[in-house]
């Protein structure tokens, strides 16, 4: 029943979306301009029915995947890293600092100078995401508790020991915020890439392609497929970091956790 | 089993031990007293290897040191049983052993019927005897008491006195006691140490 209800207010709500879309649609009266609904659905249609559009969405999700998981792996090894070596940490501070602030597009264009075209999405879904994972981290080692880590040491609590009870049990929510939040981020970064970039047979070759050729139906059904594709992730990450809070033991109970505060 | 030797530390500017001297043999129970702020848990702390002498030599020969914090510090992830068991050896061998020591000393300090609750679910007085019953399942030569009974009622103050004088006389224990309260001073401790306020 509560899952229903759920769905019911979704529904609605997209519902009433599509139809500020429709209405717009129909009061530009310019397909061209800004395509219907209707008209969006049955691109997106047409494209279903090619192979080329799973391997082209299959080749885009590499390229996005991989490169939130070096950013992951590597985010998380900085901040390891500059947690213990306080001067990596101011090292490092104003590089992230420049990263956050510089244009995607400059990013992309020097990439494109530097690597080729293949490379230029992961390379750039990396540089947006590491950031964020690298941040969320090192806020995170430095909000766990230093009453609890003295603890540990008083009562000699091997390393391992350290990492299952109090290191990852304090981080788990740094981590999994830093992972759903740039999962949106890692999309846009990527596909604008890939837009600028032109590698072959990937989801933003094929708005850019739309672009040069007019075709804003399809643009709009490329750029709803990558939507859906964000979505989806976004969802799965949220499904597994439910599942494992719920499975672990060592994991922070969030009601019990704000209480005690 | 402890001597401090004209010891002094400061925390930045602020002078807080100034030329501390003194001396605890093997099984003495001694209560640390004095004003607020005098340093009473800094000489804990530096005891325990929390902290350093900035001049003067500390000697502290116990091989296993137990800590009763003055707030529970109990994982709040983890339940009163997973929090004493968490100071105990991961031994495959000692599981069972582990497992009785912590039934014993949850039995001891009241808390049995809340071995499966977490912290947030205790009141003050139940997570300062669960950090009592991780020391006492964690056990050792030396016990480092900051107010351990700050948060309890006379009647469990009463009790869990007379259980740890009981424990510590058993086995031979040195403590080192913090406390206000004169009376726990005098069931608990065999002598006094008053540290001046700098």
């Amino acid at each position: 029943m509560k899952f229903l209800k759920k769905a019911l207010r979704i529904g609605l709500v997209l519902g009433f979306w599509i139809a500020v879309w429709a209405i717009a649609s129909w009061i530009v009266a310019k397909p061209l301009l800004l395509p219907s609904p209707y008209r969006v659905l049955l691109a997106l249609l047409e494209e279903l029915k090619t192979p080329q559009f799973y391997s082209t969405t299959l080749l885009s999700l590499w390229n996005v995947m991989l490169g939130i998981l070096i950013a992951v792996l590597g985010g998380t090894l900085l901040a390891c890293m500059t947690s213990y070596v306080r001067i990596l940490r101011e090292l490092l501070l104003p590089v992230m600092s420049v990263i956050k602030a510089t244009p995607v597009a400059s990013f992309i264009v020097l990439a494109l100078i530097w690597i080729g075209s293949s490379y230029v999405p992961t390379l750039i879904t990396v540089l947006i995401v590491l950031p964020v994972v690298w941040t969320n981290l090192d806020v995170g080692f430095q909000r766990i508790d230093r009453g609890l880590s003295e603890l540990a040491r008083v009562y000699r609590m091997p390393l391992g020991k350290r990492l299952r009870l109090l290191i990852f049990p304090s981080l788990s929510p740094y981590f999994s915020s830093a992972v759903r939040t740039s999962t949106g981020l890692a999309w846009k970064a990527g596909i604008a890439a890939e837009i600028i970039a032109m590698p072959r047979g990937t989801i933003g070759t094929m708005i850019g392609e739309a672009k040069q050729y007019i075709e804003t139906p399809k643009m709009f059904a490329w750029t709803l497929t990558v939507i859906l594709l964000s979505i989806l992730i976004e969802c799965l990450f949220s499904f597994v970091f439910n599942r494992l809070s719920r499975q672990s033991k060592y994991t922070v109970k969030e009601e019990s956790a704000h209480a005690d505060a | 089993m402890l001597t401090l030797d004209h010891v002094s530390f400061a925390y930045g500017n602020k002078q807080v031990l100034k030329d501390l001297s003194f001396e605890i043999k093997q099984g003495e129970r001694v209560a640390l007293m004095g004003e607020s702020g005098c340093g009473k848990t800094t000489v804990l702390n530096l005891v325990a290897g929390l902290l350093k002498p900035d001049d003067g030599v500390m000697t502290c020969k116990a091989t296993q040191i137990s800590y009763v914090f003055q707030e529970p510090r109990l994982f709040p992830w983890l339940t009163v049983k997973e929090n004493v068991l968490a100071v105990l050896s991961d031994q495959k061998e000692e599981k069972d052993a582990n497992e009785k020591k912590v039934t014993e000393a949850l039995v001891a300090v009241g808390l049995a019927d809340a071995a499966d609750l977490f912290p947030a679910e205790l009141s003050g007085g139940m997570k300062t005897r669960a950090s009592l019953a991780r020391a006492l399942a964690h056990g050792g030569d030396l016990f480092l008491l900051d107010e351990p009974f700050s948060a309890l009622d006379n009647q469990t103050r009463a009790e869990l006195s007379a259980y740890l004088l009981d424990y510590f006389e058993k086995n031979q224990t040195t403590v080192l006691l913090v406390t206000h309260q004169k009376e726990d001073a005098t069931t608990l401790a065999s002598k006094t140490v008053e540290l001046p306020s700098l």
